[in-house]
């Protein structure tokens, strides 16, 4: 187990186009950033809310998750070059090649610890964790904060076939972040990450097991009739489910900071591709403080 | 303890016999190339894996990822079915090779709904090594510019010490995006002859392409003579584009790393730079080994053989070493002559022999990304 110091959620489902950041970026933060895309804006929206008005250890580490990063760019790169016949701009081509997000966000609260951006195909808010997990159990690391942050692009068409879900289905986006450590020293809510995948036997075998009051969440990669079946069979649980402000591939960090937000007891988050899945769970006591 | 149980590199020496004596005898010659995709951009030296200039890389990272994996895991479980449950840690600084031809095609006026590809994005060549292998356990794809394959290496580690896994491929990725050159180009980061570190007339990057992959385990699972110590990962906030050029981000990770791995100075026998040839990277460098030493270890740089292949580097270089010091040196640096004036310790100038002892490996990037860590061999 590791504790969750606090956590900081931006979730939207944009109509039409990306949404305008720059206002709540500076009310958020404080101030203005030049040279920053709109993927970074999110990274530091959220990140900003989890820390609040917190200052951390300056060797604090950062995880940041993505699906796909900041594409948006990648997008409009590509369209200069193939199109204009133009070079990329500086700004875009540094944002581009490194994890750019991470570092403005370092700089923006004074970390200069590990700064890592990762993913993973089917699990990055998951893995993310893990690696996050791993650092903070073998001490390697005092506190970690760690987030998921994926943008909305104009062409849904392109968005939906690069994700692989259905045509149609309604894409949001979103900058969620959480801030976790080792120990504590009041009654904090507690985060597991299962470290390895499990089948569906053991899957089965860790919900009959859960308490009278577990609330179970699903991803939205979980087919609606295979949820159905699993609150069918383990009656004991409860399904918990939050806004639908469409899908992203690090809405799983959305999910958890919503169950805080909210609830008390025990959350499992079950997320799933064709035969494995991976499994985190929350735990909020009564008397946790948050 | 970690081990690093073997390794294998594909980059512009080749991938057997011929790279380390290409590295012995340090007469490597890049190719000069031009960037086609823009008109008017000049030509500069490029250190490519093959010749094949009608190879378009991103159709065939699978090809090259099969061509370093399937023979480290027959080299070291004498077939090429790993262990299921093993790990697999990706670094590259251009996770978005996968995303490349569908948003080039919808770009060029083709409907998404014409594209034959399935999902797409950052984790996708380490999932299909895994698919390709039949693997299990966890993954990470990594990206932290030229850190990122030594960062997913030390990821791996971390996973190995947490005994999540008892083994972990890590591959290092970085092949030709006329974009990442161009890119380069337009910031004048490039080298128009040669990658000359440390040297008074450097005056530039040249990039190169490598494809690498190593087995990192425990000492209880599969005993190596090499093994990993440890190692500190840093973000440096002076810059998004660098670090700073006084020193003091790279003076702190080195000691920082040399503390993770419970090591003094002393003990280094060697120093594997960065070495880029930049202006102010390799400015920075040196500062920062002044800050960190009072004597400055030997110390050397593998650029000038392979060229910067940016987030490959980690892994490519980690390899090279080691595959010197199996056969006994540790190479001298082409093309550092005459030294910057400024500079107090120049690097080797003649090839080294050694065959055991403890190297510390730096790499610095863009984003502040700042990485050290220490591998040592055994005596054979």
């Amino acid at each position: 187990m590791i504790f969750v110091q606090a956590s900081g959620t931006y979730s939207t489902l944009p109509k039409g186009q990306q949404p305008e950041l720059a206002e709540e970026l500076k009310a958020v933060t404080g101030k203005s950033w030049r040279r920053t895309d709109h993927f970074i804006q999110l990274a530091l929206i959220g990140a900003h809310k989890a820390v609040g008005t917190r200052q951390l250890p300056e060797n604090t580490a950062i995880y940041l998750t993505s699906g796909q990063g900041n594409i948006s760019v990648f997008e409009r790169i590509c369209e200069l070059r193939r199109n204009q016949d133009m070079l990329p701009k500086p700004v875009d081509f540094i944002n581009l090649l490194s994890n750019s997000a991470g570092y403005y966000v370092a700089s923006s609260l004074g970390l200069e610890g590990k700064n890592l951006f990762v993913t993973h195909h089917h699990f990055p808010v998951q893995m993310a964790l893990l690696a996050a997990q791993n650092e903070l159990r073998l001490g390697k690391q005092k506190m970690v904060l760690a987030g998921g942050v994926d943008e909305w692009i104009k062409e849904q068409e392109l968005a939906c076939k690069l994700l692989g879900v259905s045509p149609g289905t309604a894409l949001g986006e979103g900058s969620n972040w959480i801030l976790l450590s080792a120990e504590a020293t009041e009654e904090l809510p507690m985060l597991e990450i299962h470290p390895q995948p499990l089948d569906l036997p053991l899957l089965r075998a860790l919900l009959a097991y859960a308490k009278e009051g577990t609330f179970v969440a699903f991803s939205g990669r979980i087919p609606s009739e295979d949820i159905a079946r699993f609150m069918r069979m383990y009656r004991q649980c409860r399904e918990f489910s939050c806004d639908q402000n469409g899908y992203y591939e690090t809405r799983p960090l959305f999910v958890i900071n919503s169950f805080l937000a909210r609830n008390k007891g025990c959350l499992i988050h079950v997320d799933g591709n064709e035969s494995n899945y991976m499994v985190m769970t929350v735990t909020c006591e009564e008397n946790a403080v948050y | 303890m970690i081990t690093i149980a073997g390794g294998e590199l594909l980059s512009a020496l080749g991938s057997g016999k011929e790279s380390i004596q290409a590295l012995a005898s340090g007469t490597v010659e890049p190719e000069v190339i031009c960037l086609e995709s823009i008109a008017g951009q000049p030509k500069y030296p490029y250190y490519r894996i093959d010749t094949d200039h009608r190879v378009a890389r991103a159709d065939h990272i699978e090809h090259y990822l099969q061509t370093v994996v399937s023979p480290l895991f027959k080299q070291v479980f004498s077939k090429e079915t790993p262990p299921p449950e093993m790990g697999v840690f990706l670094g590259s600084s251009s996770i978005d090779y996968s995303l490349t031809r569908p948003i080039e095609r919808v770009v060029d006026g083709l409907s998404p709904d014409s594209l034959s590809c399935s999902r797409v994005g950052g984790g996708f060549y380490a999932n299909r090594l895994m698919e390709q292998f039949g693997l299990s356990g966890p993954s990470l794809t990594i990206n932290t510019a030229c850190t990122s394959s030594i960062n997913a290496l030390m990821e791996a580690a971390t996973m190995l010490e947490c005994r999540v896994i008892d083994y972990a491929l890590v591959i290092g990725l970085e092949l030709m995006l006329p974009v990442i050159a161009e890119g380069f180009s337009l910031m004048q980061l490039l080298s128009p002859d040669a990658l000359r570190p440390f040297a008074e007339d450097r005056n530039g990057m040249v990039l190169g392409e490598a494809v690498s992959a190593v087995i990192l385990s425990r000492e209880d699972v599969l005993p190596s003579a090499w093994h990993y110590l440890g190692g500190q990962s840093s973000c440096e906030i002076h810059s998004v584009a660098g670090s700073d050029p006084a020193g003091k981000g790279i003076a702190q990770v080195i000691a920082k790393a040399m503390e993770n791995a419970q090591i003094t100075p002393e003990q280094l026998i060697a120093i594997k730079a960065h070495g880029t040839g930049g202006d102010l990277m390799d400015l920075a460098e040196m500062r920062g080994m002044e800050l960190a030493f009072e004597t400055i270890p030997s110390y050397f740089s593998l650029k000038p053989f392979i060229g910067h292949t940016l987030g490959g580097c980690g892994l490519a270089e980690m390899i090279l070493v080691m595959k010197s010091v199996d056969h006994g040196f540790i190479p001298a640096t082409p093309n550092a002559w005459p030294l910057d004036g400024q500079f107090s310790v120049a690097p080797i100038k003649d090839n080294q022999k050694i065959d055991h002892g403890c190297f510390m490996l730096n790499y610095f990037g863009f984003g502040g990304n700042n990485t050290s860590c220490i591998i040592e061999r055994m005596l054979p």
